[in-house]
């Protein structure tokens, strides 16, 4: 089976390098599949799920949005936060999501305001993300 | 007959000083070694993003881009410093406000003072000099930048962050550049700089000047041209220079030739997608600056607790010495009184 390499690359260390066959990935206009030989390709990530399948092996992160950079079958994604699933804690989640919605009660301006909504929605994307495997 | 007494209380105190400096050399030593590592992983990611933003200048060439080529903006400078939030780590935080207060006299000089020297000299009070409260706006994380900004009306400061010094991640930074990046966007200021702290080994920090917009590339940015040579960290107020020049400068350039002739498509747009590494830029460049100031700090506080433990050392030992002296000599002279009470008796 043909394989690309990928090399998932956020702010807190390499989460991923090793080949694989297939990826999922977040774009502003819906979810990109990866196959090899893909065109070059420069995108933007929006919150959401990168799902990165390796032969049987599947292994998901969640992301708050970042890059992605295909050429030569080399795939690169900057990502600004990558967590794995197993690593997310929903209590946690829970909790920054009430902040996150606290702030945009108490918004004094514009920024504060857009600021708390986009913490809001990255909670939001990992609560969906979470219920989702869930009933896998 | 001198006491003992009190030499007794001032070697427990000082031993007791000692054994807290010693803890806090240990933690501060963890800590850095903690940063050290983050910066490493760190490094991966803001090269990347580099990569791609060369990449994206030779293949759209957008030069316009208000990120990079400033227009009609008002002659102002933002200057987010960053500072610790405690103290108790040697000349750490007065280094980077002393680069903090000469960045300030080059504006002055080069841009040139709205009131004539004579004035100025007159209206000084004392020895304090009277800043042009107009020049820089002042962007502080860590309390005790702020506090000195304050106190001393070096700007005026706009916003204050704290809490940054120890695990942080680039989301906690997301404030911060979306306040420059709206600040700027809206004709502010023609500069934004940040002054911190370059890490460089665990004995040497460097109080640096670095521009983040409108987005240049400079030296900083290239451990490899920094690491191992004479580090010269940018002059202030030269021009530094555009993308595309640093390209022809270093030579072994990571964006590889054989990319040139890529065709890329972009998604959803080459314009959007260009705005997004530049915010992307933008704040991986504070986070490495806040990361850098974090290592920076910590190996500040572990060289100052480490001289602080060694000084406290060398007092209780003096104290030790002059203590059993007094001791010896007091024993010694009750001894003389005692055989010579005997004498008498006789």
């Amino acid at each position: 089976m043909k394989t690309f390499n990928l090399k998932l690359i956020s702010p807190t260390g390499i989460k991923y390098e090793a080949s694989a066959t297939a990826a999922f990935l977040p774009t502003a206009e819906g979810t990109i599949e990866i196959l090899p030989d893909h065109m070059p390709l420069i995108a933007l990530l929006s919150p959401g799920e990168i799902i990165i399948k390796n032969n049987a092996e599947t292994k998901s992160l969640v992301t708050d949005g970042g890059l992605v950079e295909i050429a030569d079958n080399v795939v690169k994604i900057l990502a600004d936060e990558a967590e794995e699933a197993h690593n997310l804690d929903e209590m946690k989640i829970l909790e920054a999501k009430k902040a996150a919605e606290n702030r945009l009660a108490n918004a004094k301006d514009d920024v504060e305001h857009a600021d708390a909504a986009a913490h809001l929605e990255k909670q939001l994307s990992k609560l969906t993300f979470l219920k989702r495997r869930r009933h896998k | 007959m001198p006491s003992t007494q009190e030499f007794r209380r001032r070697i427990k105190s000082v031993s007791s000083t000692k054994q807290i400096t010693k803890a806090m050399e240990m933690i501060a030593s963890i800590k850095m070694q903690k940063s050290v590592k983050t910066i490493a992983q760190a490094r991966a990611y803001i090269q990347n993003a580099w990569n791609i933003l060369h990449l994206l200048s030779e293949k759209i060439l957008s030069d316009d881009h208000a990120l990079i080529n400033p227009k009609d903006h008002a002659k102002k400078t933002a200057v987010i410093l960053i500072t610790s939030d405690r103290g108790l780590c040697g000349s750490y935080n007065s280094e980077v406000i002393k680069k903090l207060t000469s960045f300030k006299n080059v504006i002055l000089e080069t841009e040139g003072t709205p009131t004539s020297r004579i004035q100025d000299l007159d209206s000084r009070s004392g020895s304090q000099p009277v800043w042009n409260d107009n020049t820089i706006d002042i962007i502080a994380i860590g309390k005790v930048g702020a506090a000195f900004v304050n106190r001393y009306k070096i700007g005026k400061l706009i916003a204050e962050f704290k809490g940054f010094e120890n695990n942080i991640s680039v989301e906690d930074v997301i404030p911060i550049s979306k306040l420059t990046n709206g600040e700027y966007m809206a004709g502010n200021y023609d500069k934004v700089v940040v002054i911190y702290s370059h890490f460089i080994s665990s004995l040497k920090q460097v109080p640096v000047v670095k521009q983040i917009l409108p987005i240049v590339e400079d030296h900083i940015d290239h451990p490899e041209l920094w690491e191992g040579n004479n580090v010269i960290l940018e002059p202030e107020g030269t021009p530094t220079s555009r993308i595309q020049d640093l390209d022809s400068r270093s030579g072994g350039h990571p964006v590889e030739n054989d990319k040139n002739n890529t065709e890329y498509k972009f998604e959803p747009n080459p314009d959007e997608v260009f705005d997004g590494v530049l915010r992307q830029i933008l704040r991986t460049q504070i986070f490495g600056a806040i990361l850098e100031a974090n290592a920076s700090e910590h190996s500040a506080r572990m060289v100052a607790m480490k001289n602080a433990t060694d000084n406290a050392t060398d007092l209780v030992d003096e104290l030790k010495l002059v203590y059993n002296s007094i001791r010896q000599g007091n024993i010694t002279s009750e001894i003389a009184e005692i055989s010579g009470a005997a004498e008498a008796m006789k």
